[in-house]
């Protein structure tokens, strides 16, 4: 049996949840991200922003055309080049390569990291800035991928902030630009403004009201695309929603912002009225999925991420309907991500399979989850 | 149904993509789903597995541009063949290679093939040819309007963005 974990003195402890994770000198990230400790008035349906730009180099070949040589190169480049950015101050630079699986599960949990980014062969580049809101990825599917992630609706600031650092390096970088196509990237699909702009939406209410299908195949713009996970049948995992835009030429960076945040009010306010009508018409029935949920998560031996998702979700409603009182929003949607396997992994310092794994995310749960 | 990264186990997770009124499912089974990180709905997906190109402008698009059969990147080796493949062109200098026929898939992708957002900081000093058209009409309007200040003023900005339109060399690209 493994041992509880305990808070030390050593201990960070976690803002809003009871959770103690052990801060470790060399740590990849030394606090706790800006998105995962704030809210704003969204966050009753938004978990967070994200904004990115797809930028290339001129001189060099795409990086999936690229040697490694032309790759080291664009690493050794852009090394030179970031420093001299502000918005970087006491950035991070780390080499993907030298990492452990471990690492590369946590920083992709993290949102730092792309799956494409850790599973790459070639030389490629993280660059995390301090607070964690905005970073880079070099040599993905483009030489540059500069994100910015904010808690709630924060797209307004993510994309002051990533605007800022796009000026910073094109004082030193030679960037693709076409008057015709904008920024030339790999994918044509990204072409233009390079840019993509997510939002995380949570919609328990309009699932459990049965109305989620109907609300997500009729949403208005139809240059808006939603994401979304389905069990075996079709019942959502955790009701957590992507939407973001698709096309990025022939449309300005303002339009296609203003275009999402447009998308995402409405569907929060369809969701603030499914939740309303639910604890008017059937209190009962969210009551019992909730304390179900709160059970489950305070009593179980075994959870599987898929499920600790699931019932995390239900209990995120139950905190903003005031039906849990003991237990934070905030609490709740940390505790989504740091139940995920690389994030468990690094909590309990080592690897873990996977029965191993949901025996240790239910404990952590449950210590968590103590009032 | 087969998980479709693995083939092999049964699928027990769907990620569902709405756009366009059009609703495209992906099935994994729970160990591909963890293994690539797709279990967790804050990580940003892929646009899609395989070939998303084919897929969103229709293998047609590719099959009537077949006279680019054989044409390749003289800066990076890049052929039509291989975009069609990965979706994927290889460096700025493919957007020269085979500008015509991009322009027609870009305008099936986005619905235009025409930049309209930011431009590098090195750039935005410059104003392009629909922006000098735009300021002669606000310069006609002035005179007639007799606001001659304000003409004057728009007339000195067409000169200076006159001067600064000679970059535009024939490829559009900055070099």
């Amino acid at each position: 049996m493994n041992k509880p974990h305990r808070a030390t003195q050593e201990d960070v402890t976690l803002v809003g949840v009871g959770a103690s994770v052990r801060r470790e000198p060399d740590d990849l990230t030394w606090q706790f991200a800006s998105w995962l400790t704030t809210e704003d008035e969204f966050s009753d349906s938004v978990l967070s922003s994200r904004v990115r730009l797809a930028r290339n180099i001129r001189g060099y070949r795409f990086p999936h055309r690229a040697s490694h040589e032309e790759l080291s190169a664009v690493i050794k480049r852009v090394k030179n080049v970031c420093p001299k950015c502000p918005s970087l101050e006491n950035a991070r630079y780390i080499e993907i390569q030298k990492l452990s699986d471990l690492e590369c599960k946590y920083l992709v949990e993290r949102r730092q990291a792309s799956p494409q980014l850790i599973e790459s062969d070639s030389p490629s580049l993280l660059i995390l800035s301090e607070s964690e809101d905005l970073s880079i990825m070099v040599n993905e599917e483009d030489h540059l991928r500069i994100q910015c992630v904010e808690a709630g609706l924060g797209i307004d600031s993510a994309w002051e902030k990533i605007t800022r650092l796009d000026d910073e390096l094109e004082e030193s970088l030679d960037v693709c630009y076409s008057r015709e196509f904008g920024y030339l990237t790999s994918c044509p699909t990204n072409i233009g403004t390079g840019l993509r702009v997510s939002v995380f939406v949570h919609l328990p209410g309009l699932s459990l009201r049965g109305k989620i299908d109907s609300v997500l195949e009729r949403l208005p713009d139809s240059e808006i695309a939603i994401r979304g996970f389905c069990g075996e049948g079709s019942e959502s995992i955790g009701n957590i929603y992507q939407i973001s835009n698709q096309p990025t030429l022939g449309r300005t960076e303002s339009n296609v912002i203003s275009r999402i945040i447009q998308t995402a009010k409405q569907l929060i306010e369809l969701e603030r009225d499914a939740r309303v009508t639910l604890l008017e018409k059937s209190r009962v029935t969210v009551e019992d999925a909730v304390f179900r949920a709160l059970g489950l998560l305070k009593h179980a031996r075994v959870i599987s991420s898929f499920e600790a998702m699931d019932l995390l979700s239900t209990l995120r409603l139950g905190s903003e309907l005031g039906l849990v009182k003991e237990i934070s929003r905030l609490a709740v949607s940390q505790l989504i991500v740091l139940v995920q396997p690389g994030h468990l992994q690094r909590i309990y310092r080592k690897k873990l399979g996977a029965e191993d794994r949901d025996m240790l995310r239910a404990e952590f749960i449950r210590q968590n989850l103590v009032v | 149904m087969i998980c479709q990264l693995c083939k092999k186990t049964p699928a027990s997770i769907k990620i569902s993509h709405h756009i366009n009124n059009k609703k495209i499912e992906i099935s994994l089974c729970k160990e591909c789903a963890e293994e690539k990180s797709l279990n967790n709905p804050l990580v940003t997906l892929p646009q899609m597995f395989g070939n998303f190109i084919s897929e969103l402008i229709g293998e047609d698009a590719f099959a009537e541009r077949q006279h680019n059969s054989g044409l390749c990147c003289e800066a990076c080796g890049t052929s039509w063949e291989m975009f069609q493949d990965t979706g994927l062109l290889g460096c700025d200098i493919c957007y020269q290679t085979f500008q015509a026929d991009l322009k027609v898939i870009l305008r099936r992708i986005h619905g235009s093939n025409q930049h309209i957002g930011c431009r590098p900081k090195s750039l935005r000093h410059i104003i392009d040819e629909s922006e000098i058209k735009n300021l002669n009409v606000r310069l006609k309007t002035a005179i007639r309007r007799e606001q001659f200040e304000e003409a004057a003023k728009l007339r000195d900005m067409i000169r200076d963005a006159q001067d600064t339109t000679d970059y535009n060399d024939n490829d559009g690209i900055l070099r």
